[in-house]
């Protein structure tokens, strides 16, 4: 379903008054008075379809820009919001001119396109036919199209030229298409009273607003009276990352399991000549961790989790293991900035244990959920006897 | 402005947005200039590596993308006053980088300029260093922090921790 500019940017007048009013207060000192740039950049998906428009946001606290949806299959009317940083369309693509003519390019038109959604680079084109597109900010050009064939859908590599249109399941373009109607009903009742170019938080006032949805990993599921409990253990060999996760989750629940032990159990080698654990045996995890707890924990294993899956588990007041491509983690607590009754919210992040790099180990807060490929997630419940 | 202030200075006003973490920055934090995470198969840049000091210490990092988008804010478990935190020049000193790949070179092997990237998956930051042998032949060396190996063989099937998932 396509969406008109007007309407885009209609809609995203009201998504960003209502995280003027809901999210952090720094920024929404940012976005207080702000208004909402009457031209929105185009930005095309690959396919030549318009996947969004980027609004200027500004004359609040600092400018910035936001992102609205030109295609319901993205979920939400609000993709994005930035403070702090101009969107200036004309000067970038001055920049992108000149690098393209050094390069000897010839063209007629240029077009904003997310070559790798959210990654912008600006295409030229001559004729209708594409000369070169160059990614926004380093100027290197993007590879060609590739046959998606070639791997599983929506796992891209790094740098590569992809179709998210394309590419998004039927089932998952159905149920975001499905969000993205709930939310405009949502807010058809704010839509008769509120001036959607400009953020005004009074504007709002009589809705029902949340600041945000966040959690991490407790000594009990009582908040208030216990302490923040989870610990982070780097690998110990820098192909450990399974056995250091599951070592985070068992201690949790009080088990002391080595490296060298659980190495040992999922068959990753030893320290002088460790190995990773094989695609083939992701579901090993589920068995080891249910072998190795004696059965007193009960494991399960999701390919392509969503969100919620990580949410609700942490909600539970239970750790999980995330393998990302290659890489597995621990995760410890989740957050997004929402609105109440009015479905996504423009930020989710989760709290992430990662082993790497070696022997030390990093705690991320927060993970751009958007920005990372979650293949599959682990979760693990204690058996209580009824 | 340059781009590399650009990106120092977004690292800025995600914290003050409590967009990275809403107690801020730690204490005393600096953010530093930012180092490009070079992609490993292209050269290209992948993304910028913004480290965040206490003083001589690596408190943490932020990781974004060429177009200023948060990939992630890292913090390193930082112990009683900071004493459990990396040192900062095993994350940004070139020559302390070489050092370590040094250690494990072979005999006769020189080592050559590191260069900031990721070992397979984007999650596995670390200097690659290339380490050359008296007949001519290279290899990759890789440093994260303190901890140094060598490149690893492809596998023959991928792997959690080893090859790439498409492979």
């Amino acid at each position: 379903m396509r969406i008109e500019r007007t309407q885009a940017r209609q809609l995203l007048g009201l998504e960003l008054n209502a995280l003027g009013v809901a999210g952090p207060p720094s920024l929404t000192g940012e976005l207080e008075g702000a208004r909402i740039g009457e031209e929105g950049t185009p930005v095309y998906d690959p396919n030549g379809e318009v996947l969004f428009y980027r609004f200027l946001v500004a004359d609040g606290g600092e400018p910035g820009f936001a992102d609205g949806a030109a295609r319901a299959e993205l979920g939400a009317p609000l993709l994005a919001v930035s403070t702090g940083m101009q969107w200036n369309e004309s000067a970038l693509v001055e920049e992108a001119m000149e690098v393209a003519r050094s390069r000897g390019a010839d063209f007629d038109e240029t077009r904003f396109v997310a070559f790798s959604f959210p990654k912008v680079g600006i295409q030229f084109l001559r004729a209708g036919e594409e000369i070169v597109l160059l990614e926004l900010g380093s100027w290197e050009p993007v590879p060609e199209l590739r046959d998606s064939e070639d791997r599983p859908p929506l796992e891209p590599s790094n740098f590569e030229r992809w179709s998210l249109l394309d590419e998004l399941p039927e089932g998952r373009s159905e149920a975001a298409r499905r969000n993205y109607e709930s939310r405009i009903e949502g807010w058809e009742p704010a839509l008769r009273d509120i001036d959607t170019t400009i953020v005004e938080r009074a504007q709002l006032s009589a809705f029902d607003l949340r600041l945000q949805d966040s959690r991490e990993l407790h000594y009990d599921d009582g908040d208030a009276g216990h302490h923040i409990c989870f610990e982070l253990h780097g690998q110990e060999t820098s192909l450990w990352c399974v056995g250091a996760s599951i070592q985070m989750l068992l201690a949790f629940y009080r088990y002391g399991y080595s490296q060298d032990r659980l190495a040992e159990a999922l068959g990753l080698g030893t320290r002088q000549e460790p190995s990773g654990l094989a695609y083939a045996r992701v579901e090993d995890v589920v068995a080891q961790i249910e072998t190795l707890t004696s059965n007193a924990l009960e494991a399960e294993m999701i390919q392509d989790p969503e969100f919620e899956f990580f949410r609700d588990e942490i909600d539970a007041n239970r750790p999980l293991i995330s393998f990302v491509p290659s890489h597995s983690r621990a995760i410890a607590g989740y957050i997004r900035y929402h609105f109440t009754d009015l479905g996504p919210r423009p930020f989710r992040g989760l709290l992430v244990y990662d082993p790497w790099p070696p022997s030390t180990g990093v705690i991320t807060r927060w993970e751009n959920w958007d920005t990372q490929i979650y293949q599959y997630g682990y979760r693990a419940r204690v058996k209580i006897v009824p | 402005m340059n781009e590399r202030e650009r990106v120092r200075r977004r690292v800025g006003e995600l914290a003050k947005a409590g967009l990275i973490d809403e107690s801020g920055l730690p204490e005393g934090a600096q953010v530093l200039d930012p180092i490009p995470v070079a992609d490993p198969a292209s050269g290209n840049r992948h993304s910028w590596f913004v480290p965040v000091a206490r003083g001589e210490r690596l408190a943490g990092f932020a990781q974004l993308l060429p177009d200023l988008q948060l990939m992630r804010y890292s913090t390193f478990p930082s112990g009683k006053e900071g004493t459990s935190l990396p040192d900062l020049a095993d994350w940004t000193d070139a020559t302390r980088i070489r050092d370590r790949a040094e250690q494990i070179a072979k005999p006769g092997e020189t080592v050559g300029e590191p260069v900031l990237t990721y070992d397979r998956d984007v999650s596995h930051l670390a200097w690659r260093v290339p380490a050359t042998g008296p007949s001519g032949t290279s290899r990759d060396l890789f440093v994260a922090g303190d901890f140094a190996y060598p490149e690893r063989p492809e596998s023959d099937q991928p792997e959690i921790g080893g090859g790439p998932a498409s492979a």
